[in-house]
């Protein structure tokens, strides 16, 4: 292992994708990224870089502790984690919304505590505990559109990146919680030790960002 | 514990007395203080007389409570494990914490000293390592100057400590108002680099602080601890409670912090105490991790039979003791124990 070669936690999937062409105009491109779509660890001693590809809600937990030395997480991700990094840019892109939806013509019932099916049990909580108001928390790991349509849930609170998926459901958004983006983050100690890679990586995809 | 990370045998030789606690304590001294703790989540039960106690999560407020308020200066180290629980896992963890708190009239002298007392912990767990120091007032004046107050301050604190101008921005109608707390979430580095970079932000109501600051650095390359110090305005802490330095330490390899401390006088006022305080804690269990497993647990296995006599074994215990070897008897050779080396009374002849 190279001790100042540098860590990077990438998302794998679409963002993913996005992210590492960012990440290639900014100069730390890697030719053997495209050989196999299999491989989960991509040396690219060339650029002074080597890539983690992991599953998007695990970077932070990769970049906590210390398995990368930086990563790219979502906004939501890490309002929903918290993990103890440095959120060192916002990158622009995977631009989406957390958002509360429910079905067209849902009314809320303020007598009855609201059910709130989520993938993000944290940042449901600590939204309506913002308004005061009581929830039952309904943890999903995917397919949320389907507890209203169900019945299980009153609403959802999730990602939200056109509305398209919600509108071919019946759902449509009534509230805006915070706008989501792909961000650059950095292990605490890493930034530390590894100072000068970490500031050059992040100045050269400051200047590349849309 | 590694031998060589003898924080103890450090604390008293500079004086420090050992203070020994109860592992409970009464639960309102938390409830009163949460936003002191790292964590509000406390094991709590009753009592035989019905007082809700919990289980410590901190030390220094127990310290800082019992301590006499008679203008003396106290020293006192501890070793002792909190109750915490942990956010990753969402489990309570029972974590073996060392540290030291100065409580008193404090000078600059007393100050530094806690200081290159945290650095030379930190050599003890690494050769490796840097302490990374900010100062509450110099972040507090930066904030007053943005107007930042109650839940806006609160909200610019964690962006600081995480680095994030593109929040700090977000907190304001014009985003270049966010300017000087961007700059300072970005100054990170030794203080020759990072001093003229806060000069040159800082609002006059803070120049006093960094003037104190510069003398404190100055004082602790006195003391042959300047080259591990580093500026970071990232290192933050609760401004109810802490006041002046506040540090952090890190040593490569470990993945999180395993030093924190600061000047809290503000927790001793809160408290009814006249008397200043700074301190740190050393985070065991982050410090022992990074030094992971040693090679050997053992360095002679003494494997004996049937066929062996006692005198023989015991010869072969008292060789290994008085040339200081740690020792192990068994009559098979244990699974997963490394030894350094293996001695076998148990082949008999014929």
């Amino acid at each position: 292992m190279f001790k100042n070669t540098i860590n990077v936690a990438l998302p794998k999937g679409r963002l993913g994708d996005s992210v590492y062409r960012l990440f290639e105009k900014a100069g730390y491109g890697c030719p053997s990224m495209a050989e196999s779509d299999r491989k989960l660890i991509i040396e690219c001693p060339e650029s002074g870089v080597r890539y983690f590809l992991v599953k998007p809600s695990d970077v932070a937990v990769y970049v906590e502790r210390g398995a990368a030395d930086v990563g790219v997480a979502g906004g939501d991700v890490i309002t929903e984690y918290r993990p103890d990094v440095y959120e060192l840019l916002d990158l622009g892109i995977g631009k989406c919304r957390m958002a509360v939806a429910g079905k067209k013509n849902w009314s809320d019932d303020t007598s009855r505590i609201l059910r709130v099916a989520t993938k993000y049990p944290n940042v449901a909580r600590s939204y309506y505990v913002g308004k005061g108001r009581e929830i039952e928390v309904i943890k999903l790991n995917g397919s949320i559109e389907l507890a209203p349509i169900l019945g299980i849930s009153d609403v959802i609170v999730d990602i939200v990146e056109t509305g398209r998926t919600l509108a071919e459901n019946g759902l449509c958004v009534y509230e805006e919680i915070f706008p989501v983006s792909a961000r650059l983050i950095a292990n605490k100690v890493s930034y530390k030790f590894k100072s000068a890679g970490i500031s050059k990586l992040t100045g050269c995809l400051t200047e590349e960002l849309p | 514990m590694d031998r060589k990370m003898d924080f103890g045998g450090l604390y008293r030789s500079m004086g420090y007395r050992l203070f020994r606690m109860n592992r409970f304590e009464e639960y309102s001294l938390y409830a009163e203080n949460k936003n002191f703790l790292v964590s509000d989540r406390v094991i709590t039960f009753n009592d035989p007389s019905g007082r809700v106690m919990a289980l410590k999560p901190d030390v220094t407020l127990s310290i800082a409570k019992s301590c006499p308020d008679g203008g003396e200066t106290q020293k006192y180290y501890y070793e002792e494990n909190v109750f915490r629980l942990d956010q990753s896992s969402g489990e309570y963890r029972e974590i073996p914490q060392t540290g030291l708190e100065c409580m008193g009239s404090l000078d600059r002298y007393s100050v530094c000293e806690t200081v290159a007392l945290a650095v030379r912990s930190l050599e003890l767990i690494s050769d490796e390592c840097l302490l990374d120091l900010s100062d509450m007032g110099i972040a507090a004046a930066v904030f007053d100057q943005a107007g930042l107050e109650g839940k806006a301050r609160e909200t610019a604190l964690s962006f600081l400590a995480a680095k994030n101008a593109h929040g700090l921005r977000s907190l304001f109608d014009v985003p270049e108002k966010a300017d000087t707390l961007c700059e300072l979430s970005r100054i990170s580095g030794g203080f020759d680099e990072a001093l003229p970079r806060l000069k040159a932000i800082i609002p006059p109501a803070a120049a006093v602080r960094l003037e104190e600051l510069e003398a404190q650095y100055r004082l602790l390359c006195k003391m042959g601890v300047g080259g591990r110090l580093c500026v970071d305005f990232s290192v933050v802490n609760d401004m109810h409670y802490y006041n002046g330095l506040t540090f952090r330490g890190f040593v490569s390899g470990s993945p999180r912090a395993v030093l924190s401390g600061g000047r809290y006088d503000n927790l001793m006022k809160k408290l009814g105490k006249k008397a200043g305080a700074i301190g740190f804690a050393v985070y065991l269990d982050e410090a022992l991790d990074r030094s992971g497993a040693p090679e050997w647990e053992i360095d002679r296995l003494v494997v004996y039979g049937d066929c062996t006599s006692e005198e023989a074994v015991i010869k072969a215990v008292n060789e290994a003791a008085a040339s200081g070897k740690s020792v192990r008897t068994s009559r098979e050779v244990p699974t997963g124990i490394r030894a350094k080396e293996t001695v076998r009374l148990d082949k008999c002849e014929g």
